[in-house]
C-alpha cells in the first residue's frame, strides 16, 4: 500500500502529541527498567540469603559452674560426635572460647566481669542441602544420647530480613506491572487524543476504501517511530543509574552484601522492558485504531 | 442496477426522520441530478449510498449488492470504485493539492512517481495547473473544491457522488465543473450530482430526483 506517509503528521507534530507521548515513554521505560533490575537483584539476594540461613544451627552446651575441665570436653566431643553421625549434618566446628568472648566483647568493657562470665560453649552446624532438620528434634536427640543442650535455627530472626527482601522484591514485580498498565493506558489516551484531532483524515481514508489495517499501519509508524526512541532512551537512563547505584555501593564495600549473580541474567532482563513497552505501545495503538475505525461503521 | 432504493427510511439519533419511504432504481452510465432545498437530505441520501449511514428501514442495494449483507472486508473494494465530492471537501490540511487528488491512487496500491504524471494533467484539466504544489490552506474555496473533484475522479470510478460541488465557486466556474462532470459522465462514469442551485438544473436535460419533506416527489408535484 503505498500511501503517503505524513497523513497523521497533523496530531503529532502539530498538537505536540508527539512530545507528549515521548516523555511519558521514557520515564515509562526508565521506571520499569529499575524495577525490574532491583526485582532481579532482589530476589536472588534473598534466594541465597534464605538459602545460607536455612543451611546453618547452633548448638549451645550450658555452662555449669565449677564442672570439672576434663568432663567438660568429654561431654563436647560427645556432643560433636553425636552430631557428626546424624545424617542431616554435614560439618560440626566448635566456636572457640576466644570466639565467644571476641563475640561479646563488643557488649562488655570490664575485661575481668568478661573472664568471670559463665560462657557456653558454642557449636556451629552445617546442614546438609536439602535436608530438612527440624532445630526441636535435634535438641531432643541431644539431649537423650547426650546431655543438656540448646539448638538455635538462625532462620528465626533472620526470617524478618528475608521476609523484607521478599517484600522488595513484590513490590518492585507490582511496580512493574503497574507501569505496564500506565504504558497502555498512556497510548491509549494519546491515541485518541490523536484520533479526535485526525477524525477528518481517518474518516476520508476509511470512505476512499482504505482497509482497516492499511490505516491502521500508518498510525502504527507514527507511534513507532516515537517509540523506539523513547524506549531506548530511557533504557540508557536505566542503565546509566544502575552502574551508578553499583559503583557508589562498591565503594563503600557493600557490594558484597548484594548475593553474588549474574549480571548478564540482570541485562537481559532489563532488556526486556524497553522492547516490552515498546512493543506495548504500538499493540495499543493499533488496538485503539482498529476500534476507532470499528464504531465507524 | 446500479443503485436502488426500496422503501428506505433514515431516521438520526436524535429521533428526526429525514428520509422517509425512498424508492429509486438509477440505470449505469447516466447523469442525475439530485435537488432539494437546503436540509432536504441530499447529503444523507449520499451518505446511504456511500454506507455512511444505514437505513433504518428499508434495503438500499449499490452495484447489485444488498448492502445489508455485505461483509466488513467487502467494504473498501466496494467503496473504491465509488468517487465521493464531498460537501466540505475533506481535505487533508498537510498535503498539497497534488498530493490530495493522488490519495485514492495512493490507497490503491500505486507508488508515487507512477501516478504524479496523471494527476498533474487531471489538475490541469480541472484548472489548477500552477497549483499543484499549494497546501489546502493557501487555496480559495473554488480552488479547494476543485482539488476535491479531481481527487473524486482521478480512479475513474463506476460512480461519482458530487455533493453540492459547485457550492463554492461563480456562476462561470459552475459552468465549467458542469462540463467537466458532463465529459465524465459521456466517458461511462454514472454521475450523482447533488445541488440546491435551480438554475443550475434547468439549463441540463438530465434526469432529477427531487428531495421534499424527506419524500421523493415527481415533477409534476414539484410544478403544483
Ligand atoms: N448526523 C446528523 N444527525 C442529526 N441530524 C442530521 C444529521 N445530519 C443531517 N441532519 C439533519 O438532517 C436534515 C437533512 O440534512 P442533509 O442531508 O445534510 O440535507 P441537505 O444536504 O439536503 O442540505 C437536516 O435537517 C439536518 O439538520
Ligand atoms: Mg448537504
Amino acid at each position: 500500500m503505498g500511501m503517503p506517509s505524513n497523513l497523521f503528521a497533523t496530531a503529532f507534530s502539530q498538537q505536540r502529541l508527539g512530545l507528549m507521548f515521548s516523555i511519558i515513554m521514557v520515564l515509562m521505560v526508565y521506571l520499569g527498567t529499575l524495577a525490574i533490575a532491583a526485582q532481579a537483584v532482589l530476589a536472588r539476594t534473598a534466594l541465597t540469603w534464605g538459602y545460607d540461613l536455612q543451611s546453618r544451627l547452633t548448638v549451645e552446651i550450658p555452662f555449669i559452674p565449677d564442672e570439672d575441665p576434663l568432663l567438660k570436653a568429654t561431654k563436647r566431643d560427645k556432643m560433636i560426635a553425636a552430631l557428626r553421625a546424624m545424617p542431616e549434618v554435614a560439618d560440626v566446628t566448635l566456636i572457640k572460647d576466644d570466639e565467644t568472648r571476641r563475640l561479646l566483647q563488643s557488649w562488655i568493657d570490664d575485661a575481668a566481669l568478661l573472664d568471670a562470665l559463665p560462657l557456653p560453649q558454642l557449636l556451629d552446624v552445617t546442614v546438609k542441602v536439602g535436608a530438612a532438620l527440624e532445630p526441636d528434634a535435634m535438641q531432643r536427640a541431644l539431649v537423650k544420647q547426650v546431655g543438656e543442650a540448646q539448638v538455635y535455627s538462625h532462620a528465626g530472626w533472620m526470617d524478618k530480613l528475608f521476609g523484607f527482601l521478599t517484600g522488595l522484591g513484590v513490590i518492585a514485580a507490582v511496580m512493574l506491572v503497574l507501569t505496564a498498565f500506565a504504558v497502555v493506558t498512556v497510548i491509549s489516551v494519546v491515541c485518541r487524543a490523536a484520533l479526535v484531532v485526525q477524525h477528518d483524515t481517518i474518516e476520508l481514508l476509511y470512505f476512499m476504501g482504505a482497509p482497516d489495517h492499511a490505516i491502521a499501519k500508518q498510525f502504527q509508524k507514527h507511534i513507532q517511530a516515537l517509540a523506539i526512541p523513547a524506549s531506548l532512551i530511557g533504557f540508557a537512563l536505566a542503565v546509566l543509574t544502575i552502574a551508578m547505584l553499583v559503583f557508589m555501593l562498591s565503594s563503600l564495600g557493600g557490594l558484597s552484601l548484594i548475593a553474588p549473580l549474574s549480571w548478564v541474567t540482570v541485562g537481559g532482563m532489563m532488556t526486556l522492558i524497553p522492547v516490552g513497552g515498546a512493543s506495548l505501545a504500538i499493540v495499543a495503538a493499533r488496538v485503539s485504531l482498529l476500534k476507532h475505525l470499528r464504531r465507524l461503521g | 442496477m446500479l443503485v436502488s432504493f426500496e422503501h428506505v427510511s433514515l431516521r438520526y439519533p436524535c429521533g428526526r426522520t429525514v428520509l422517509d419511504d425512498i424508492n429509486l432504481a438509477l440505470m449505469p452510465g447516466l447523469f442525475y441530478f439530485l435537488t432539494g432545498a437546503s436540509g432536504a437530505g441530499k447529503s444523507s441520501l449520499l451518505r446511504l449510498i456511500y454506507q455512511m449511514e444505514k437505513p433504518s428501514a428499508g434495503r438500499v442495494t449499490l452495484f447489485d449488492r444488498d448492502t445489508a449483507q455485505l461483509y466488513r472486508h467487502e467494504y473498501p473494494a466496494l467503496r473504491r470504485r465509488l468517487g465521493i465530492v464531498f460537501q466540505d471537501f475533506r481535505l487533508v490540511p498537510h498535503l498539497s493539492a497534488l498530493e490530495n487528488a493522488a490519495l485514492p491512487l495512493r490507497l490503491a496500491g500505486a507508488e508515487r512517481l507512477d501516478v504524479e504524471q496523471h494527476v498533474k494533467e487531471l489538475l490541469q484539466w480541472v484548472g489548477l495547473g500552477d497549483r499543484l504544489h499549494a497546501l489546502p490552506s493557501e487555496l480559495s474555496g473554488g480552488e479547494q473544491q476543485r482539488v476535491s473533484i479531481a481527487r473524486a475522479i482521478v480512479n475513474k470510478p463506476r460512480l461519482l457522488l458530487a455533493d453540492e460541488p459547485t457550492g463554492n465557486v461563480d456562476d462561470e466556474s459552475a459552468q465549467k465543473l458542469m462540463h467537466l462532470f458532463l465529459e465524465l459522465n459521456k466517458m461511462g462514469t454514472t454521475v450523482i450530482f447533488a445541488t440546491h442551485q435551480k438554475d443550475l438544473v434547468r439549463r441540463y436535460a438530465k434526469p432529477i430526483l427531487r428531495l421534499r419533506g424527506g419524500r421523493l416527489i415527481t415533477a409534476r408535484e414539484e410544478a403544483a
